[in-house]
C-alpha cells in the first residue's frame, strides 16, 4: 500500500515539515510506500519530497493513502479534493487573517482562504488535529466528530541533540547576564511586542544585567516595527533578533539561555515550548490556542499579561532554587507525554484502521487520545 | 491568574513587590505609557516609510517608461536588451518587490538577509551603538566599563551637599552616591552606560536606568526642582552627547544649580588599551560647554578626586 503526504512546503526546521518527515519515516519502518509531495522546498527538503504535480499519477487508486496537512492556503488542494485515494486531513492551524492585517494585507488574504478551505476538505476520511484546539476547530468547521482525532507533534529534540552546540556564541551568552529567549517566526501573533515589554520590565526594574534573545525568521514590516519599539524603550542593545538560524546556534540559544517566555495569541501547538521543556529552561507562557495543552500542569501559564508581575515571577526564580526545580521536574515530566514512541502508537492508532493495521483502534476512537 | 506546575500562584508578594518599584521609581510614568502602547503605532509611524519611498521609486520608474516585470508570457517583445534592463529587472525583482510584498514564506532566507540589512541601515542612520552580533567588542567595552572606580565616603558626602532641588547622575560611581542622594530624599535619576552598578543599584530598590546612550534618555524624562547634575564619567560620552546634555542642563537647572563633571585622568590608570572608549576631554573644551551654557566654571578637588564645577548664574 502507498501512503502519500501533501504538504505546503518542505523546509529544514519547520514544524509542519518535522512531522510529515516523522510520520514518513514511521510508514517506511512499516514497511509502506511513503511519498511526500511539496508545492515548495528547501535543498533540505528536496532530498525527501517531489513537487506536488508528481501527485497526480496517484490520485486515481482507490487502495492508496492520501494525508494533506492543511497549515497555510496553498493550491494544492484542488488534487486532493479530486483524489480518488482514501483521505486524511492534519490540521495544523491558520493563523487568524487579522493578525496580519496591519503589517502585510497579502499574508490576511492568504490565512483568510486557508481559513475558507477548511470546511471544504470536511468530507475525508478521517481528521487529525495536532492539539484538541485545532481538532475542536475542525468540528465547527463542519467536520463529523466521529472521524476527527488528535495526533500531537513529535517534537525533534533528537535532532537538536545530535547536533554541535555553536561554542563561541555560547561563549558569548555565559557573560553573567540573565538571558530571556524566544523561538519562533517573528510574526505578529507570536505578539514579540509583549515579550519585548516583560523584558522591559526586568531590565529597566529588576536586573540590567540581562537581554532578549528573539531566534526565527523575520517579517520585515513587524520586524521594523519591534526594533523602533525596542529603540523608543532604550533597549536596542539589549534586544537581540537572531533571525533564522542553524541547529547549531539554536541549541545553543537553549543551552545559554535562562528563561523561555511565549506571548503568542495564537497557537496551533508550539513546539518550541517543548525544546525549551527539554533544554531545561523555566518557561512563562500566555495562555491563547493550544499552549494550554501543549503545557500541561507544567511550567507557568498567565492568562493576563501584567508585566510588571511577570518580571517579578523571574526575579522570584532567579533567587529561589527550589522553585526553579519544582518547575524543571515538572516539565521533564511533561516532556515524557510526548516521547517518540508515544507518537508511533497514536499515530498507529489513529491512521492504522485506514492502513489495515491488526492492532489499530476503528476510525473515530481517535478522537480521545493525543496529549 | 498566573499558574505554576498547574496550581494558582499567590500573587500578593508579587504584587507588593512591583509596587515598591513604582514607588521609588524605578518604573516611571513615561515607561509605563511605553507599555500601554500598541505595536501599530511605532508602524504607523516609522515602519511604512520606507516602503512608501521604494513604492515611489517604482512609479517613478514606471512613469518614466522602464518596464519593470516581465509581460504575463514572458516574451521580450520590443524590449531592448542590455545592461540598464537588466539592472531594473534585477532592481525589481530582488528589491522592490521583496520591500512592497514584505515576508514571502518561498523566500524565507533573502527575507532574513534582507531585514538584517535593513536593521544594519537602521542603526547606522540612528547612530545606536552596537549591532546585531553578541561581537567581542561589546564584551570587551562591558570588561573595561566595570573597572571604573567607586568613589569613597568622604567624595560621596561632599557631592550629596552640593546643589540644591533634584540629583541627576549621568554615570554611577558605586551605589553609595546613588543611596546617599535617595536618603536625602534627592535622587531624581541615576543612568549609565554600564549595566553592573545599575543592577547593584537595582537590587536596593533605587532608580537606576542601564541605556548604551545615557543622554539620549533624557528626552523623556520629565525633570523638575533639578539643582545638581554629576557626571562621573564624561569619558564614556562622546562629545556630541556632551553637547546635547549640557544644553538639555542650561534648560533644566536653575539658578543656583550646580554640575560636577569628574576629571578622572591621571586617577585612571586602570582605564588602558582600548583608545576608542575613552575620550579624555580637554579642559577648555568642558570649560566651553558649560560657560556656553550659562555655568560659572571653576576646578574643584574632594580628596584625590578632581571635579570641573560649575554653578549656574542668573
Amino acid at each position: 500500500m502507498r501512503v502519500h503526504q501533501i504538504v505546503p512546503r518542505l523546509d529544514a526546521g519547520d514544524a509542519v515539515s518535522n512531522q510529515a518527515l516523522c510520520i514518513h519515516k514511521l510508514l517506511t519502518e512499516w514497511g509502506f510506500e511513503s511519498r511526500i509531495f511539496a508545492n515548495g522546498m528547501d535543498e533540505f527538503g528536496k532530498t525527501y519530497a517531489s513537487y506536488d504535480q508528481h501527485y497526480r499519477e496517484f490520485m486515481d487508486n482507490k487502495d492508496d493513502l492520501v494525508i494533506f496537512h492543511l497549515a497555510i492556503y496553498c493550491g494544492s488542494y484542488e488534487m486532493f479534493l479530486e483524489s480518488r485515494n482514501k483521505k486524511v486531513v492534519i490540521y495544523h492551524n491558520i493563523t487568524p487573517p487579522e493578525f496580519y492585517e496591519c503589517f502585510y494585507p497579502e499574508a490576511a488574504h492568504l490565512c483568510r482562504l486557508g481559513k475558507d478551505l477548511l470546511p471544504k476538505l470536511s468530507a475525508v476520511d478521517l481528521a487529525l488535529g495536532d492539539s484538541d484546539f485545532n481538532r475542536r476547530e475542525m468540528v465547527a468547521a463542519g467536520f463529523a466528530e466521529d472521524k476527527t482525532g488528535v495526533l500531537p507533534i513529535n517534537p525533534p529534540l533528537d535532532k537538536l541533540d545530535g547536533v554541535e552546540e555553536d561554542e563561541a556564541f555560547l561563549r558569548q551568552l555565559g557573560d553573567g547576564k540573565v538571558n530571556l529567549l524566544f523561538v519562533g517566526r517573528v510574526v505578529p501573533n507570536k505578539r514579540v511586542e509583549d515579550i519585548i515589554k516583560l523584558f522591559y520590565c526586568y531590565h529597566r526594574g529588576i536586573n540590567a544585567r540581562s537581554r532578549l534573545i528573539v531566534a526565527g525568521s523575520l517579517l520585515n514590516t513587524y520586524y521594523s516595527a519591534l526594533l523602533s519599539m525596542a529603540r523608543r524603550m532604550g533597549i536596542q542593545d539589549r534586544v537581540h533578533f537572531l533571525g533564522k538560524i542553524s541547529d547549531s546556534r539554536l541549541k545553543s540559544c537553549y543551552l545559554g539561555s535562562h528563561y523561555y517566555s511565549s506571548m503568542s495569541e495564537h497557537e496551533g501547538f508550539c513546539v518550541p515550548l517543548l525544546e525549551a521543556f527539554h533544554f531545561d529552561l523555566p518557561v512563562l507562557a500566555y495562555s491563547a490556542g493550544a499552549v494550554p495543552e501543549t503545557m500541561g500542569d507544567a511550567g507557568v501559564v498567565f492568562d493576563e499579561k501584567d508585566y510588571g508581575l511577570l518580571a517579578e515571577l523571574i526575579d522570584r526564580m532567579e533567587r529561589d532554587a527550589f522553585m526553579r526545580e519544582r518547575l524543571l521536574d515538572s516539565q521533564r515530566l511533561r516532556l515524557g507525554d510526548f516521547a517518540s514512541s508515544l507518537f508511533e502508537s497514536a499515530l498507529k492508532r489513529s491512521i492504522g484502521g485506514l492502513l489495515g493495521l491488526p492492532e489499530a483502534e476503528p476510525v473515530g476512537a481517535a478522537a480521545a487520545g493525543g496529549g | 491568574m498566573i499558574e505554576v506546575n498547574g496550581k494558582q500562584l499567590d500573587e500578593h508578594v508579587l504584587h507588593a513587590k512591583a509596587e515598591a518599584r513604582k514607588r521609588a521609581g524605578l518604573y516611571d510614568a513615561h515607561m509605563l505609557e511605553l507599555l500601554d502602547r500598541d505595536i501599530v503605532e511605532e508602524v504607523e509611524e516609522h515602519v511604512f516609510s520606507m516602503i512608501q519611498v521604494v513604492y515611489d521609486l517604482q512609479r517613478a520608474l514606471e512613469d518614466s517608461g522602464c518596464r519593470l516585470e516581465p509581460p504575463a508570457d514572458l516574451s521580450t517583445g520590443n524590449e531592448k536588451k542590455g545592461r540598464k534592463s537588466s539592472f531594473l529587472r534585477r532592481l525589481q525583482t530582488r528589491f522592490i518587490r521583496a520591500v512592497n510584498e514584505g515576508y514571502v514564506q518561498q523566500q524565507e532566507k533573502f527575507n532574513t538577509f534582507f531585514t538584517r540589512s535593513v536593521d544594519l541601515s537602521y542603526r547606522q542612520l540612528c547612530g545606536a551603538m552596537g549591532g546585531l552580533d553578541l561581537g567581542e567588542a561589546a564584551a570587551k567595552r562591558e570588561l573595561w566599563l566595570s573597572k571604573r572606580p567607586q568613589w569613597d565616603e568622604e567624595t560621596v558626602e561632599a557631592i550629596s551637599g552640593q546643589g540644591n532641588g533634584l540629583a541627576l547622575l549621568i554615570g554611577i560611581p558605586g551605589v553609595g552616591l546613588v543611596e546617599a542622594l535617595q536618603e536625602a530624599k534627592r535622587l531624581f535619576l541615576a543612568v549609565d552606560n554600564s549595566d553592573v552598578p545599575v543592577a547593584e543599584a537595582q537590587a536596593r530598590f533605587l532608580p537606576a536606568w542601564f541605556n548604551p546612550q545615557p543622554v539620549s534618555l533624557l528626552h523623556d524624562v520629565r525633570a523638575e526642582r533639578l539643582g545638581l547634575a554629576v557626571v562621573a564619567f564624561p569619558e564614556c560620552l562622546t562629545g556630541e552627547e556632551l553637547g546635547d546634555l549640557f544644553a538639555w542642563l542650561g534648560e533644566k537647572i536653575a539658578e543656583g544649580g550646580v554640575v560636577l563633571v569628574a576629571l578622572n585622568r591621571g586617577s585612571t590608570d586602570i582605564f588602558s588599551g582600548d583608545a576608542g572608549f575613552v575620550r579624555y576631554w580637554p579642559l577648555p573644551f568642558l570649560e566651553g560647554l558649560m560657560r556656553g551654557r550659562g555655568f560659572a566654571a571653576v576646578k574643584w578637588q574632594v580628596g584625590d578626586q578632581l571635579f570641573l564645577k560649575g554653578e549656574k548664574g542668573a
